[in-house]
């Protein structure tokens, strides 16, 4: 699965003051049908794509679909699968923040609405960057809340994860064949002395809470004295135990030359360019949970060379494909975005208008040389990464196929499996 | 001993056919796409010294690869 996104990032900035709308910023709403178009073009059947949360969702139960209804009736004309994101970073005005207890149920409810107006889409990311949009809005002091404390921080994060899991038990309901393609952050903190070993370590283990949590992997003693001091109680922890849906998940993770860090005696972390890259930490990504591996998210900004872009793209590609060939289950790349994105070189956490020129095209959606080299790329190995086992493939339905009968057979199959796992009582609410 | 760009892998060319006359104080852009742009701040043998008007970062851009902007108009579209 070869995919690019759109970005739809939508935090609060300035003590709620702004609304950022990265889906504004780029253009999307008045060039929609020509970012599809543009997709297309470079050969990609996939999207990475989500309705805006913050006008779609009006009040509990209550919604505006107007825009989901055109864009995703496009998309299904011209048999683009999406990949659903929806929730990037940000909740609309009437639920607040992510401190908000409710926002798990609303967001869930939500999801199985999106679901029954939506049947044929199979693939969902609920929740993007779930350990990003906790430590952004809730420990750095960016975005939503801006809150930055521990305390603040494992309450966004048990809200989140919590949602995410939620929002698959909904959205299976309605689709029992629907798979979940994680998008978060992989991270890797190094140790810039002896002295910085411990709060290295730490660091190390609390990058993999969004996903211990959402897959129901127990964390270590050290993590488990962390979420109970911070305000998550047993019986919050015992419910990601008792609820995880891995075999429905692909775990899809995201590399920038933002994600390895150094970190100093005092514990201070600090970006330290790229160290490790993206195949040695997926490595580790893949040993804690083994799951197929989708690459969800990578780009770099185009500079006075010319080529950065190009050849950022060819290097995380040989790294996907070292990933694959030391056995890792590889099912996709992503290059994010499709267009140009605005001020994420501060994090959105202004509003400058500067241009992050790491899109596939510019914003007049004139194409990029690491477009051109993208297009290239599919043509060149699109057949590759799928025959790594024939036996091995993921059930993609697309939309095209969703009414033939033997998609109908295959989601009897899924409802009836899914039926046997709830009757298991591996899934059981607490 | 440089490094090479895989854009030779994908028959990408960076370089203008023509190159122009570019001189320090010149606003320009080193692809065809619009941003990231650049104002010149020295030209020597092959090379110019570049900044960033986003970010203000500095570095060196081959001269080849530079395509004047329409000062004026940027301001005015801005």
């Amino acid at each position: 699965m070869f995919a690019t996104g759109i970005e739809n990032s939508i935090p609060k900035i300035q003590n709620g003051r702004i609304r950022v709308d990265q889906m504004e910023s780029c253009g999307h709403y008045r060039h929609w049908r020509r970012d599809f178009d543009l997709v297309t073009e470079l050969g990609l059947s996939y999207l990475r794509y989500g309705p805006p949360l913050h006008t779609t969702l009006l009040g509990p139960d209550k919604h505006d679909w107007a825009f989901a209804d055109e864009t995703f009736g496009e998309l299904f004309d011209r048999d683009i699968v999406p990949i659903v994101d929806l929730c990037h970073f940000g909740v609309p005005d009437w639920i607040g923040d992510f401190q908000n207890p409710d926002f798990p149920d609303l967001f869930a409810r939500y999801a199985g609405a999106f679901a029954r107006r939506f049947p044929w889409v199979q693939l969902y990311t609920p929740v993007n960057e779930m350990f990003i949009c906790a430590q952004f809005s809730a420990k750095y002091g960016w975005w939503n809340e801006q809150g930055t404390t521990d305390r603040t921080f494992v309450t966004a994060l048990k809200h989140i994860v919590k949602a995410n899991v939620l929002a698959m038990q909904e959205i299976l309901q309605v689709r029992p064949d629907a798979i979940f393609i994680q998008s978060e952050s992989s991270e890797y903190f190094h140790a810039e002395n002896p002295a910085a070993i411990k709060p290295a370590e730490i660091e190390n283990a609390k990058r993999f809470l969004s996903l211990d949590l959402n897959y129901g992997h127990r964390v270590d003693s050290e993590m488990y004295e962390y979420l109970m001091d911070n305000g998550m109680t047993p019986d919050e922890y015992r419910f990601f135990l008792g609820n995880s849906l891995r075999h429905h998940c692909i775990l899809g993770n995201d590399y920038y030359w933002t994600n390895e860090h150094r970190v100093s005696a005092e514990g201070l972390t600090r970006a330290s360019g790229e160290i490790f890259g993206y195949s040695e930490i997926t490595r580790q990504y893949y040993a804690r949970y083994r799951l197929p591996v989708m690459h969800t998210e990578t780009n770099i900004a185009e500079g006075p060379n010319g080529d950065e872009a190009v050849n950022w793209l060819w290097k995380e590609w040989a790294n996907v494909l070292r990933v694959r060939n030391d056995g890792v289950p590889t099912v996709g790349f992503t290059w994010y975005s499709l267009t140009d994105q605005v001020d994420w070189d501060v994090g959105l956490r202004e509003q400058n208008n500067r241009v992050h020129p790491v899109g596939l095209y510019d914003l007049n959606r004139e194409i990029r040389p690491v477009g051109k080299s993208y297009r290239q790329l599919i043509r060149d190995w699109g057949a590759v990464l799928p025959t790594q086992s024939i036996c091995l493939t993921v059930p993609v339905v697309p939309p095209s196929e969703y009414g033939e009968r033997a998609a109908a057979r295959h989601r009897k199959d899924a409802r009836h499996l899914r039926a046997v796992e709830m009757a298991t009582g591996d899934t059981q609410q607490s | 001993m440089t490094l090479s760009s895989y854009s030779d892998v994908f028959d990408i060319r960076h370089d203008l056919e023509h190159p122009q006359d570019i001189r320090a104080g010149d606003l320009v852009r080193t692809g065809a796409n619009h941003f990231p742009h650049f104002e010149v701040l020295a030209v020597h043998g092959d090379k110019a010294w570049v900044r960033n008007v986003q970010n203000g970062a500095d570095s060196l851009a081959l001269l080849v690869r530079c395509r004047k902007l329409d000062r004026p108009a940027l301001m005015a579209a801005e």
